[in-house]
């Protein structure tokens, strides 16, 4: 019998054929399929009541059909939008390219959302489904909020004592469950219409003439992921607290956008509900 | 009561079991479903309805937000107990001291009882099958995994208990017995052992062996845990489902466990189709009743011995 290693890299390449053992030793070309087949009867028991690759099936089956269930939590409502089949289809091309290298299937799905919006093979899904990459981002990013780091969240208080002649040099923190997302607003409602986004209609016409892109807010409060749409103006200045602007450099930022005079007054009130629903933390994590 | 060795109660005697895995009585895996049904009962009048919660490592394994708040208060009611699926002790990729340092912080997160996994290995060069797949039963094998084992308990700063795994493939060059390969791997590594009675049951049957064979070689006083669950028929196989009750021959099997092994705390799994919480407590029940019937005296005894663990 082969070392260990080689036993497992056996079992494990028949195991993660995601169409089945059988049919993928079917489709393997002769030399490789016989040599796969000698080192297969010199691993894995055969009886009489049932050969090697009949076992190695029973394997197969569970490792894509609970990646399958997971991956279907996890996108359900991009499962509902394309259907069963389509789904299937999706998750056995993901597999072949992105085998799960984590430890924990909270994590299998990560590469979903990019693989949609780049792999050739996904080619034709894209043009039947143009809004999938980015509603498969969005259902991410619920995800990544629903288990996001626990800090202490920023209140009014810790900026009560700050001089206003301070203000225009601070900076603030946003919570780690804290995302902006830019998407196709197909995908928002596809998710609206699932009831996971709050129903406001503020999709833009993008520049260039293509699909309409909105901005979504996605954060966790009270262990509940909440989201809303965001103006562009708030987008950015959201974008400049992530990338640790200051007040002023915020002001400076969104000037364009709300106007100069506007600018100050408006960051505050942003800056003020978003305190109140627990998106700034109290320090950088 | 196997004639042979009436009145042993190896489980009682001063080894692994004894030290590090303390009789909590009879418990249920703690899943999701039913978070909202444990806390109204903890916070009110209403008894849990279990001794003890089993959670699944890798579950909780997260930065925060509600799998993390759960632990933290569960852990101040009742007893908890961490099982994973992803140490990958068996495999020929070296050990994932990543995954070893969250479960350590999970182990502090907790306060658990103790730990436990599985003797298999569930991936290999880098790739996860998120799946248990059984290992030659050689004595390479054995070697190997003893000594992982022990870079583990080395690395946790206590004794992990492995258990045993149902299995729908042997291989060819299969050394030893499964309950030998078992016992052989505790003994190297000196670490306990989780009986998974229904796996037993389910292997036998897959691999046409006697399980009273099996459970009869097996160290009593290293088994730190039971398993009991529900399985499906896939003819010609059993498969481990988790997804329904805990069949006749299995709750047979068990009583038969306990009068060789003495008190061991015992644990429902039901992970697929789960049933409300009222119905996987009344599976603790029957586990409860079995129990009490196998061990007469020493159940009682174990029961005080349960409240102070707890």
């Amino acid at each position: 019998m082969p070392e260990l290693r080689a036993v497992q890299a056996l079992v494990s390449e028949l195991i993660r054929a995601t169409d089945g053992v059988e049919r993928t030793l079917a489709r393997t070309d002769t030399p490789h399929r016989c040599e796969l087949l000698d080192l297969l009867a010199a691993t894995v028991t055969s009886d009489a009541r049932l050969g090697a690759v009949k076992r190695l099936e029973v394997y197969a089956n569970a490792y894509f059909y609970r990646i399958l269930d997971c991956l279907k939590e996890d996108f359900s409502v991009l499962l509902a939008n394309v259907g069963d089949a389509r789904f299937h289809d999706l998750v056995t091309a993901y597999l072949l390219v992105h085998p799960s290298n984590h430890f924990s299937m909270r994590y299998v799905g990560q590469r979903m959302p990019q693989f949609i919006a780049a792999h050739a093979s996904m080619a034709a899904f894209r043009s039947q489904f143009p809004w999938a990459a980015d509603l498969a981002r969005l259902e991410w990013a619920l995800l990544d909020a629903f288990d996001a780091a626990d800090v202490p969240k920023a209140t009014r208080q810790d900026f009560a004592t700050v001089d206003p002649e301070e203000f225009a040099e601070l900076q603030f923190f946003l919570d780690p469950s804290v995302q902006c997302l830019e998407l196709d607003s197909r995908a928002v409602r596809r998710q609206r219409a699932h009831g996971a986004v709050e129903a406001e209609d503020s999709a833009l016409e993008s520049e260039g003439g293509g699909a309409p892109r909105e901005h979504v807010l996605v954060w966790r409060r009270d262990e509940t992921v909440r989201t809303r749409p965001l103006a562009p103006a708030e987008a950015r200045a959201l974008d400049c607290v992530a990338r640790g602007k200051t007040f002023g450099e915020i002001c400076v930022e969104v000037a364009g956008l709300v106007g100069e005079e506007q600018a100050a007054s408006q960051v505050a009130g942003w800056l003020a509900a978003w305190l109140e629903v627990g998106c700034l933390a109290k320090q950088v994590v | 009561m196997n004639p042979g060795r009436a009145g042993r109660s190896p489980r009682e005697a001063s080894g692994a079991a004894a030290s590090d895995a303390p009789f909590l009585g009879i418990g249920v895996g703690l899943r999701p479903v039913h978070y909202p049904e444990i806390f109204r009962r903890l916070s009110g009048p209403d008894e849990l309805g279990i001794d003890w919660f089993e959670a699944l490592s890798e579950n909780y394994m997260v930065a925060g937000g509600r799998p993390r708040r759960v632990l933290s208060d569960l852990r101040a009611e009742v007893p908890l107990v961490l099982h994973g699926v992803s140490l990958n002790i068996g495999s020929s990729d070296p050990l994932d001291l990543h995954y070893v340092e969250a479960l350590a912080e999970l182990v502090e997160h907790t306060g658990a009882r103790w730990l436990s996994d599985h003797l298999c290995w569930t991936g290999v060069e880098g790739r996860n099958l998120h799946d248990l797949i059984p290992l030659p039963y050689t004595e390479r094998a054995s070697d190997h995994v003893a000594e992982r084992v022990r870079q583990v308990q080395d690395l946790l700063g206590r004794r992990i208990a492995l258990e045993n795994v149902s299995s729908y493939l042997s291989y060819c060059d299969d050394e030893m017995s499964e309950w030998k390969f078992l016992a052989e791997v505790a003994e190297k590594a000196d670490c306990g052992i989780l009986l998974d009675v229904n796996n037993v049951y389910v292997s036998a049957h897959n691999h046409g062996f006697d399980p009273r064979e099996y459970i009869a070689a097996i160290p009593g006083e290293r088994v730190f845990q039971i398993h009991l669950a529900g399985h499906s028929e896939d003819p010609p196989l059993l498969i481990d489902t988790h997804d329904h009750p805990v069949r006749d021959e299995v709750w047979d099997l068990y009583a038969w466990t306990l009068e060789q092994i003495g008190p061991v705390s015992t644990l429902i799994e039901w992970d697929d189709h789960i049933p409300s919480f009222e119905r996987l407590c009344a599976e603790a029940a029957r586990a409860r009743t079995v129990f009490d019937r196998a061990l007469g005296d020493r159940a009682a005894q174990s029961a005080s011995e349960s409240k102070r663990a707890g």
